[in-house]
């Protein structure tokens, strides 16, 4: 800090302090001038009229007597007068010296704040001045450049906050495979979460895989994930490898990406069923229409926002785990008994939206009372060889590209295999192939 | 170009130094009329005190007129009414001046930038 700023710095503080210190002067004077007032007030009704020294103009004074002593007049500000007695105006002084003496309090105050930043100013410019060995460390401020490596360490606490995310997941699983079986369901479901997550960022970090590599990325996610159920499950001779690749699919159909949990949830449950299940469905052939249904305009007219949807199908943004026309709740039912009663004909299935795919598995889940403890007894002997069979309805708003995405679903379920993930192909390819194939 | 980068940084100081007195005298003006209400608030609380039947006197001019105390205690309101009032249209007044400031700063700032640029180019031309 060079001199001459310390020195503009020292007097601008010395001049907040005199001003305090003015202040301060100035109204101690008055309290002791109301002091004394109230004293000569409290005196006045001692005697009929006292004897004084009444001045007259600026260098004479008179002898005189102050009489009527008990009638004052006060002036309470603002040009306003009250007629008072001599003990009332002596109250009158009283508040008004109160008053200053809390004024002075702070004004004494603020001076005790002020005085020690002079101090530190002065000390400093002669610590500067004369030590060698005290060196100024000065850091230049720039605008810019705070406000860009602002924003890169909010990228790399991001960063880092995500990797301590994944290394917790990573030592979570470890500590789980060291404890063993867990007691309760809800710590095996908190698990299944944590491993769906788990997923979830491998499939978001894995984003270049081809079809091939996916199969090992699945074998070996797939393989996790049975080691840890199997753990707390007791299969019975489960092939599930067998079942990764044996149900047929449509073939042009591909899998939607990992990022679904309903998926994996399903996926789990399709491998637990030890016998080998096929699932054929048909697809109504074109989006239903539902309540959202709007005035139809003339072809290609667009009368309302609703008509936007009609002419163009835009990308839903909808997570795939919400409900709305989501399948895989059918398929997921149908491990429950009670539904798969309906294994001949079934009706198509309407899904409501508010039933999420997770929920679902939850109760079904716990209806059978063993937490994944699935067996041949469960699942009943009349779905056979049908999962499921019937007509899937499509619930879809936004036209053909969500049903592109039930679609995925679905298919991504019949896969009994738990791919995770699965066959990754690009939404787009997915799209133009399924349009073909309808 | 030199000129009239000179020039133009002038006329914003001008200005800048304008909206400046200005803030300044409000602020002023401001601060007074806060004067004004304490000394007020002050009296109403003295009036407030005052028992029935006291003389309340006002100052006009050289003459005491003597006022009734509940007309006394209206009037005092009233002015602290309209004080606060004017405060507060002095408070906004004084906002809008000084963000007039803040723009003549910020022009000034970068004209003084551009000028010292200009420089800089015409000392290394020359």
């Amino acid at each position: 800090m060079e001199p001459k700023k310390l020195t503009r710095l020292q007097e601008e503080q010395l001049k907040a302090i005199n001003d305090t210190k003015t202040k301060i002067t100035q109204l101690e004077k008055y309290k002791e001038d109301y002091t004394a007032l109230r004293n000569k007030l409290k005196t006045f009704p001692d005697e009929l009229s006292h004897e004084i020294m009444v001045p007259f103009g600026k260098l004479a004074f008179m002898p005189g007597k102050i009489v009527h002593t008990n009638e004052i007049l006060v002036l309470l500000g603002d040009n306003w007068f009250v007629e008072r007695s001599a003990s009332q105006a002596a109250e009158i002084a009283n508040r008004r010296i109160k008053d200053l003496d809390t004024k002075l309090v702070d004004l004494n105050k603020q001076r005790k704040l002020l005085e020690p930043r002079l101090n530190f100013t002065s000390e400093f410019r002669t610590a500067l001045e004369n030590s060698s060995e005290v060196k100024e460390i000065v850091e230049e401020y720039d605008e810019e450049k705070e406000r860009l490596w602002d924003e890169q360490h909010r990228r790399n606490v991001r960063k880092y906050k995500a990797e301590l995310r994944q290394s917790s997941i990573n030592k979570t699983i470890k500590e789980n495979k060291a404890e063993g079986k867990p007691a309760t369901d809800f710590e095996l479901w908190s698990r299944l979460n944590e491993l769906e997550m788990l997923e979830k960022e491998k499939g978001e970090l894995n984003s270049e895989f081809d079809g091939d590599s996916n199969g090992s990325a699945d074998d070996i996610s797939e393989s996790d994930k049975e080691k840890i159920l199997k753990r707390r499950v007791s299969w019975a001779d489960v092939e599930e490898k067998t079942l990764q690749r044996n149900s047929p699919v449509d073939p042009d159909i591909h899998e939607a990406p990992t990022d679904e949990d309903d998926t994996d949830d399903s996926n789990d449950d399709e491998t637990i069923r030890p016998v080998q299940r096929v699932i054929r469905f048909t697809h109504t052939p074109t989006p239903t229409k539902l309540s959202h249904q709007v005035s139809d305009s003339g072809d290609g007219r667009i009368q309302s926002p609703a008509d936007l949807y009609k002419l163009y199908s835009p990308k839903s943004i909808l997570k795939k785990t919400s409900g709305s026309g989501d399948v895989s709740v059918a398929c997921v039912k149908e491990t429950d008994s009670t539904v798969c009663d309906n294994s001949g004909a079934l009706e198509p299935f309407h899904l409501s939206e508010e039933v999420e795919p997770h929920k679902v598995i939850t109760e079904s889940l716990h209806d059978a009372d063993v937490p994944l403890a699935f067996s041949k007894d469960i699942l009943p002997p009349s779905s056979s060889q049908k999962a499921f069979t019937g007509l899937v309805l499509e619930k879809s708003t936004t036209g053909q590209l969500k049903s592109l995405e039930t679609e995925k679903h679905i298919v991504s379920e019949v896969k009994t295999s738990a791919q995770d993930p699965p066959k990754r192909i690009s939404k787009f390819k997915a799209g133009r192939m399924s349009q073909q194939s309808h | 170009m030199a000129d009239g980068l000179q020039k133009r940084l002038q006329n914003e100081l001008d200005k800048f130094q304008s909206v400046q007195k200005d803030v300044a005298k409000h602020i002023g003006l401001r601060q007074q009329l806060e004067g004004q209400l304490s000394e007020n608030s002050l009296v109403k609380e003295e009036l407030d005190r005052l028992e029935d039947g006291a003389g309340v006197f006002k100052m006009v001019g050289p003459a005491l007129i003597k006022q009734d105390l509940s007309e006394a205690k209206q009037n005092v309101q009233k002015r602290i009414d309209y004080i606060n009032g004017e405060l507060k249209r002095h408070d906004n007044l004084i906002k809008e001046l000084e963000k007039k400031a803040e723009s003549h700063r910020d022009s000034l700032n970068k004209l003084q930038h551009q000028f010292q640029q200009a420089q800089v180019k015409a000392a290394a031309k020359s």
